[in-house]
């Protein structure tokens, strides 16, 4: 969490953005006509079955004067940047098996469809698969997917700085992309249709008013290996959803790896009626591991503003009676202040960094080095960027080297990613559960509200629930970039930072588990939450008052 | 009085079905003519009105309206050893529509209970990823779909390392504004232009460049910057046997080749937009060793141009022809006929 920064940024810096980009796409292109072409497996002799299968599945196999000033250093730039920071990539992890194994699955998917054909095409499949990778004709991640993904990271980058327009941005990766495939170095992959489809399903931010009251019910559920430990956390009532949000604990049961293929949502029905004898049904949303399971009870129809109460029950256990009318959920008012959108950027990096460090292995990737030299090559941040020189203390104080902000004097940390740090061993949180119900007004796009907060001795969790308007990005790295960074400070002053652990996204709808680190304070009282976005900020304090742990 | 950008182009042909019959398409002057249609005309304004329109009159149609679209210098040709593989039969199926997908199209998206991927969003992709996602998007996924259960964090970071490790991670921020079956069409009908030959796919790209090359670029600078820069830099690696990495290109008005100095490894390239339409496109670019800079006297099978034969030097005047089939498909190949 940090503020402040540089003027926004200006036309220069923007056609500087653009042509940085366009140039590294050539030179990925032409680094990439250096491999030899991908080939598709012959399916020649292949049933009929195998080849409208292989036909319907995604590609298995691996699928003037004044320019002259800024552009001519740049390219060098350009060139140089990208043998620097590439320098540092790791190997691919077996790409081969991988993509292997999606051909061999997809395509017995497929051919399982087809009517009488799956016992022969099986077979054929395995043939295919194991004579294409003798072959080396199914081909994964490579010279082009490898550039191609190099130039989309950027572009995503700039984009989130606003160093280039979104439709900008996108055609230069579409352009890179296309003139792949249309010479045979690339075959698409069958994520791009996921992330439109849910691009497409990002509607609108609720139209009315969003209601969130805190609950605070334990209730047990049976199942077959036991009674589900549940606290129902808040009823969040919208125009377009109905929840019940809950944290709970799976019942102590042997076979943990089989467990958490169990689904154990099943069990997890709820009803309610209002008082006007409307009766709804609930289905459980959310995720869970080997002992600890969150989520969301979702109701349909949705009921009406006007109903005065709710009595829900779940499972076999009495109903829980949810006062509507009248309630005052705890509103969040919205600080206006906008960021300068690369000082914003590089402090959501070092957040980002900040947030995940504790992850072994993921500090590196959040970083995004490229970008950052990228920045500095085409002159949209300085040495003397207030945001650089922190992200420069951070690196210098957790101890990593990074070319990228050599010759950056350090700033002071700020307090919250100093109290963070100073606080990041401690393992003194309380064990409990305490209900939140915060509304968040909208910001960057988003509506968010906090149900619950869940409190262990070496973290804790907040439970979120979410619309994502129709203008939002998609995350860039484990998700986090969907939602404005979220920070907390307890009443006894530690500071902590949240990151997604968990949830679920569909139809302009998310329910998320964020991870709180460090955990909170045993002698904290209450939470002051923060939700920090380019569009401004906005902080509500709720009192914590902690139940026993489902 | 300027010669037109195509004078140093010879006429080029190339033969397409159209109406169960092979007919031509011809390239001459810089005009696209289709002699099997002497109606064209009339055809193309019927065409226009709703009516069916011949093949051949449907890539008259589509050359005029892409002989100044930037795509064709993403998409087209970098050097003559550019080959491109893509043809009528991608464009085919782009233009067809997700017909027959849906209803075989594998669920997409992460294993229950996995996380979302964190690849990038690309807009209007080509080929089967296209047709797939309009096949996806008309399904929608059902809430839930893309639900990951406690626990995420550590899988998402073990996605990041794979992502860092092989450089897959992010994002992509989604598009504004533009119509995807518009621009799949245009895709298409660009591909079927493409696929008419390298020598169509050269004077299309010179029709382009020309085109933008007589007003200030604009908007567009950085996407003509980088069209000079992916044909420019090849030509001078060839010419100096450097890697075209080593090459630093740029649009100017002054046409040079330097050294980097500074003790910097390198060469400096600029040039003018022009350079494309009216040396590169033509096959001018290199001539016995030599790198063409500029012409002098533009025609066809013979120009005179200004050369150089070494980084910093002064370009000479050469005498140049061009040799073989003036209707060949393939590019033309120049010699110095005089000093």
């Amino acid at each position: 969490m940090a503020g402040g920064g540089q003027p926004r940024t200006g036309g220069d810096v923007r056609e500087r953005a653009e042509t940085y980009l366009r140039l590294l796409a050539e030179s990925e292109l032409r680094r990439a006509l250096g491999s030899p072409p991908i080939r598709r497996p012959g399916l020649a002799t292949a049933s009929l079955p195998l080849r409208a299968a292989y036909r319907v599945l995604p590609p298995a196999a691996a699928l003037a004067a004044r320019a002259a000033r800024p552009l001519d250093p740049l390219v060098r730039r350009v060139l140089a940047t990208r043998e620097r920071v590439q320098g540092r990539a790791l190997p691919a992890a077996s790409p081969a098996a991988r993509w292997a194994f999606g051909a061999a699955s997809g395509l017995a998917a497929a051919v399982s469809t087809s009517v009488g054909a799956a016992g022969r095409a099986g077979w054929q499949v395995r043939r295919v698969v194991r004579g294409g990778q003798a072959a080396g004709r199914f081909h994964g991640p490579g010279p082009a997917r490898e550039g191609l993904d190099r130039v989309g990271r950027l572009a995503s980058d700039f984009a989130a700085a606003e160093l280039i327009d979104l439709a900008a941005a996108e055609s230069i990766v579409d352009g890179l992309e296309s003139a792949l495939a249309a010479r045979s170095r690339l075959e698409p992959r069958r994520a791009w249709a996921m992330r439109r489809g849910i691009r497409r399903q990002r509607g609108s931010l609720p139209a009315g008013r969003v209601v969130a009251i805190p609950l605070g019910h334990a209730v047990a559920v049976q199942s077959e290996d036991g009674p589900i430990q549940l606290a129902l956390l808040a009823l969040v009532l919208a125009p377009d959803r109905a929840e019940v949000t809950v944290a709970g604990r799976l019942p102590a049961v042997p076979g943990g790896e089989a467990r958490q293929r169990r689904h154990w949502s099943e069990p997890l029905r709820a009803s309610a009626t209002d008082d006007r004898g409307a009766r709804y049904e609930a289905h459980f949303t959310g995720g869970w591991d080997q002992s600890r399971i969150d989520g969301a009870l979702s109701f349909r129809p949705i009921p009406p503003a006007q109903a005065r109460w709710l009595e829900v029950s779940v499972g076999e256990t009495d109903t829980v009676r949810v006062q509507l009318a009248g309630s005052q959920p705890v509103t969040a008012d919205l600080d206006e202040e906008s960021a300068d959108p690369v000082e914003h950027f590089l402090d959501s990096r070092a957040e980002r960094f900040l947030r995940y460090r504790w992850l072994h292995g993921a500090g590196g990737a959040a970083v995004a080095p490229e970008a950052i030299a990228a920045l500095r090559e085409i002159g949209a941040v300085s040495p003397a960027s207030p945001a650089l020189r922190r992200l420069a203390a951070l690196l210098r104080r957790l101890g990593s080297v990074s070319p990228e902000v050599q010759g950056v004097p350090w700033a002071e940390l700020p307090e919250p990613w100093a109290s963070v740090l100073d606080s990041q061993d401690a393992a003194d949180g309380p064990v409990g559960v305490s209900p939140l119900a915060v509304v968040f007004p909208e910001i960057d796009g988003t509506r968010c509200v906090l149900t619950g907060l869940r409190s262990e001795p070496d973290s804790a969790s907040l439970q979120l629930t979410g619309w994502l308007g129709p203008a939002l990005g998609w995350p860039s790295f484990a998700d986090e970039a969907t939602w404005p960074s979220v920070w907390a400070r307890d009443s006894a002053g530690r500071w902590h930072i949240a990151a997604q652990n968990g949830g679920g996204f569909g139809g302009g709808h998310a329910n998320l588990t964020l991870r709180l680190t460090p955990p909170i304070h045993p002698k904290a009282t209450s939470l002051e939450i923060t939700l920090l976005g380019k569009s401004g900020r906005a902080a509500a304090t709720v009192p914590l008052a902690w139940q026993d742990m489902p | 009085m300027t010669a037109p950008w195509w004078a140093t182009f010879g006429p080029a042909e190339a033969t397409r079905r159209c109406g169960g019959l092979e007919h031509r398409l011809r390239w001459e002057a810089g005009r696209l003519t289709v002699p099997d249609h002497p109606e064209a005309e009339g055809e193309l304004v019927l065409g226009a009105l709703g009516g069916d329109q011949p093949e051949c009159i449907r890539l008259l149609r589509a050359w005029g309206e892409h002989t100044d679209d930037l795509d064709v210098l993403m998409l087209g040709p970098r050097s003559s050893a550019d080959t491109l593989t893509a043809g009528s039969r991608d464009a085919e199926q782009l233009r067809r529509g997700p017909a027959g997908w849906a209803s075989h199209a594998p669920r997409p998206g992460p294993a229950p209970g996995g996380v979302i991927p964190g690849m990038p969003l690309t807009w209007g992709s080509l080929w089967f990823s296209t047709l797939r996602s309009f096949a996806v998007n008309a399904r929608g996924p059902s809430r839930g779909t893309a639900a990951y259960g406690p626990g995420h964090a550590a899988r998402a970071t073990q996605m990041a390392r794979l992502r860092a490790a092989r450089g897959g991670a992010h994002a992509f921020m989604p598009g504004t504004g533009q119509d995807p079956d518009r621009e799949l069409a245009r895709r298409a009908e660009l591909l079927d232009l493409l696929e008419l030959g390298p020598a169509f796919q050269f004077r299309l790209s010179a029709a382009v460049a020309a085109a933008r090359s007589q007003h200030d670029p604009g908007t567009a600078r950085p996407a003509l910057a980088a069209a000079l820069a992916g044909r420019l830099a090849p030509a001078v690696a060839a010419w100096l046997h450097i890697n075209p990495d080593d090459v630093s290109c740029s649009i100017g008005v002054e046409r040079a080749i330097t050294e980097q100095g500074g003790g910097r490894k390198g060469i400096r390239a600029a040039m003018p937009v022009s350079w494309l339409s009216e040396v590169w496109a033509p096959g001018l670019a290199l001539v016995d060793g030599h790198l063409v800079t500029g012409i002098i006297r533009a025609g066809f099978p013979d120009a005179d141009v200004l050369a150089l034969e070494a980084p910093g030097g002064e370009p000479a005047a050469l005498a140049v022809q061009c040799q073989g089939d003036a209707s060949s498909s393939q590019l033309p190949r120049w010699r110095i006929t005089a000093p």
